[in-house]
């Protein structure tokens, strides 16, 4: 069988989209997305155009999960969406710090 | 098909309200919620308990799940009676009947998937599945760029809208510079779309295996630099291992342990430049001496003024 080769793009390549083309690839409605920006779980790529960048659809697909998983409201959302935020930015650092202890003499 | 107890999974008995089902999938939820959860499998685990939350909590589909039988084992091979194709197998297999080959190869879950469809109304453009998965790779791959193979199953329709998991085997191209938590994508590689709805895309995200030598934060890496004490002390031109080979280090006199010394530009590539290796300083002893190197050392012990423990104080003074 020939596998065909695909290239990998970086996340954030590619240009912005629309408020209802992220809302629709991030399975979130539109009005609860917009909630998110008010909480700044989520901004916008262009604020007056209302168009989003790619690499904000990770974000909007765990809050999408949390969403429909949990059926938390945006408030909710807002919340856990910091907090899980504020444990990646602690696991960031433990790992860091980790990278720079020497490991003990063999 | 094999049988899944989807009872079983929500830790439920086969006559539990809508509210106990509820009570159980969240109460599972909180704890193997991928997004939350720190549990091995939690993935796995919440996969199946969503599958047999998606068809317990819909009262048509677990009418349909409940006539399949109770008699069977998790795991166990078995087939629909003949009456629970007729009333539910339409949905299954539309415009051409169930066969017997179609139910023998799909998951329990498109059963029901299927079922769901049936009713769905008029058509409308439906949008492929992105799918994320990881993939890990060395450093050294990370650093010179690689390809990975990566296999999925990916839901896709059939011609009558139903829906049925595909596996997929594609290789993929990841650009150099890549690093852990960094996230790729492949456009169009997703679930495929339906009555004119976008494929969805593959998103990459980024782990690296642990390597022997270097330790990875970002772009920048870390490798251990023992020195001998004299070397710390006088002063050495080192050799330090880097991606690309090892390289000369002028480490300076006086170099205390846990020092870093910088090797810029010798850590990952970026897109615009590279990160650092940082050489991680240790002092490294002779773990059996020679009678000469005792010798040397006790001379040093004898002769030496420095106090390393001076910010101690006198002990005195500290009790």
């Amino acid at each position: 069988m020939k596998i065909e080769i695909s290239e990998a793009l970086w996340a954030d390549t590619g240009h912005a989209i629309t408020l209802d083309e992220f809302a629709e690839r991030a399975g979130l409605p539109p009005e609860l997305l917009l909630q998110l920006v008010d909480y700044e779980v989520l901004s916008p790529h262009d604020a007056a155009a209302m168009t989003f960048a790619m690499t904000g659809l990770e974000t909007a697909q765990t809050a999408c999960r949390l969403h429909r998983d949990f059926e938390l409201d945006a408030a909710g959302l807002a919340l856990v969406m910091r907090l899980l935020d504020r444990i990646r930015d602690l696991q960031a650092e433990l790992h860091t710090l980790q990278a720079r202890l020497p490991r003990p003499l063999l | 098909m094999k049988y899944k107890d989807y009872y079983k999974v929500l830790g439920i008995g086969r006559t539990a309200s809508a509210d106990e089902i509820k009570k159980a999938y969240r109460k599972l939820a909180h704890k193997f919620h991928p997004d939350v959860s720190k549990e091995k499998n939690a993935k796995e685990k919440f996969q199946e308990i969503g599958e047999a939350y998606e068809t317990l909590k819909n009262p048509e589909k677990r009418a349909a799940y409940d006539q399949l039988g109770s008699g069977f084992a998790a795991g166990q091979d078995f087939r629909p009676p003949p009456d629970w194709e007729r009333q539910f197998g339409e949905g299954f297999a539309r415009g051409g009947g169930a066969s017997h080959a179609a139910f023998d190869e799909a998951d329990l879950a498109d059963l029901f998937a299927g079922l769901s469809g049936r009713r769905a109304g008029g058509r409308f453009p439906m949008p492929g599945q992105d799918y994320v998965v990881e993939a890990r790779i060395t450093l050294e791959q990370a650093a010179r760029g690689t390809e990975v193979e990566v296999n999925l199953e990916v839901v896709e329709h059939d011609a009558d809208g139903v829906p049925r998991r595909m596996p997929r085997t594609l290789r993929v191209k990841i650009p150099k510079g890549a690093t852990a938590g960094q996230r790729l994508r492949i456009p169009g590689k997703g679930g495929k779309g339906f009555d004119g709805g976008r494929d969805g895309d593959l998103f990459l995200n980024i782990a690296l295996a642990p390597h022997r030598l270097f330790r990875a934060t970002g772009h920048d890496l870390y490798v251990d630099l023992p020195l001998a004490p004299w070397e710390a002390v006088l002063g050495a031109s080192v050799e330090v291992p880097t991606l690309d080979g090892a390289v000369r280090l002028k480490v300076p006199a006086g170099t205390k342990a846990g020092q870093q010394l910088r090797l810029a530009g010798r850590g990952l590539p970026k897109r615009d430049g590279g990160g650092d290796l940082y050489a991680v300083v240790q002092i490294a002893v002779p773990p059996a001496p020679s009678a000469r190197e005792r010798e040397l050392f006790e001379q040093l012990a004898r002769d030496s003024q420095f106090e390393p423990r001076r910010h101690f104080g006198s002990t005195k003074e500290a009790a």
